[in-house]
């Protein structure tokens, strides 16, 4: 027979002071458990590891035959491409962990593409261009990266997602890929590149997130 | 002994933080689960809901504790308070899920120990979800690695407060001592 006693008190302390400690100093969940979460809650969380983000209510429809990518504006010559002619010019694997703000990643992304440089040296940027606006195909989601960084290794314009086409979900039919950076710096339905005099506020940014994406180790 | 009934205070914590939950479970989900992402979209707004209903379950019960403390107090007391039939409760919970018979609840008369259970666990899952929140909130002053952390546990912690409010809801409203039982049978 126990005494009365506040026990209630005791287990909210517990639990908080539990969970504190896995936050703190835990190496995460324990396998069973993530394994738990991750099988039979497999209808809840998405088979290939990402989930879906769009600030708006549809994803952008495209035709093979009518879409066009367009690079323009501080560049001596503007370039408008098809879908197969990007494809055609592809020439860039990029494998990558892909890593979201909110905490969830995903191992060994192979993406293929066209090398953003590349894309940017035959449009042939001229002065006094800093920076490279990204724009999808709602314009809705606009996002910046400044020149030297549109220019870096691995940044590239995605068709191709772990060796198949890019699907609605994950940005079709091409999406910007910068492997440094978290993931809501890949405008996803890329519609239309133009080089800018200076860098501008991307979406997130706008609404309160980090000017410097740079995934932090 | 008839059932104490529940202060001012208590009724409107108790519906204010349900409110509150209940917009947390619903933006949560649909940020979580794919194919209500892809069918709500508005990653904005349903972020911005999450975090306002986040901030009135961290504010409401402190305003309403400056406001009304001493019902407050009298309800974290006899919810804290665990006496041996609270304890007995644990031998035989299918009497409170399966049966019509009476609960037995300890001197003070408001809560037996399922109750008494369920307001701790809910109370600690709620504050490590708040502060799990945190760091997936300002993910740039925090490492990757930790916010991957923080993540898991607000997803597991979610999924189980989900669990037990499934619980909670059974046996208020739809169990055969529920709400709604009651009110059929005019009890």
């Amino acid at each position: 027979m126990i005494s009365p006693s506040y026990v209630g008190r005791r287990l909210f302390l517990s639990g908080v002071a539990a969970g504190l400690g896995l936050i703190a100093f835990g190496g995460g969940l324990p396998a069973v458990l993530r394994s738990w979460l991750e099988s039979p809650l497999g209808d809840l969380s998405p088979s290939d590891g990402f989930h879906f983000y769009s600030v708006t209510g549809s994803i952008p429809g495209w035709d093979r035959r009518r879409w066009r990518l367009v690079v323009d504006g501080l560049v001596e010559s503007p370039l408008t491409m098809g879908f197969d002619d990007l494809v055609a010019r592809r020439s860039v694997t990029v494998r990558t962990d892909f890593h979201c703000v909110t905490g969830w990643s995903v191992a060994g992304v192979r993406w293929d593409g066209l090398a953003l440089r590349d894309l940017l040296q035959a449009a042939g940027p001229k002065e006094p261009a800093t920076a490279v606006r990204f724009e999808s195909a709602d314009g809705a989601y606009v996002d910046y990266l400044d020149m030297t960084t549109a220019r870096a290794e691995g940044v590239i314009v995605a068709t191709h997602l772990n060796g198949a086409p890019l699907t609605a979900e994950r940005g079709a039919p091409a999406r910007l890929v910068v492997p440094f950076f978290y993931g809501y710096k890949g405008v996803k339905w890329l519609h239309r590149v133009t080089v800018v005099q200076a860098t501008g506020t991307g979406y997130w940014e706008a609404r309160g997130y980090a000017a410097d994406a740079r995934i932090r180790g | 002994m008839p059932p104490t009934p529940a202060s001012a205070a208590e009724k409107t914590l108790h519906w204010l933080v349900a409110a509150a939950v209940t917009g947390l479970v619903a933006t949560g989900a649909v940020m979580y689960v794919p194919a209500l992402s892809q069918a709500v979209g508005q990653r904005f707004w349903v972020r911005a809901g999450h975090l306002a209903a986040a901030g009135a379950v961290a504010l409401m019960p402190g305003v309403i504790a400056a406001v009304r403390w001493p019902e407050v107090r009298e309800l974290e007391r006899s919810l804290s308070l665990w006496e041996p039939v609270d304890v007995a409760w644990f031998t035989q919970p299918w009497r409170v899920f399966g049966s019509r018979g009476v609960v037995e609840v300890g001197e003070g008369g408001r809560f037996n120990g399922g109750q008494k259970l369920f307001a701790a666990l809910i109370t600690s899952a709620l504050v490590i979800l708040l502060v799990t929140g945190v760091p997936m909130y300002w993910w740039d002053r925090f490492s990757a690695e930790l916010v991957a952390r923080a993540r898991e546990l607000h997803v597991v912690l979610a999924l189980a407060l989900v669990a037990l409010l499934a619980g909670h809801v059974y046996l208020g409203l739809l169990s055969p001592y529920g709400l709604l039982e009651r009110r059929l049978r005019g009890r």
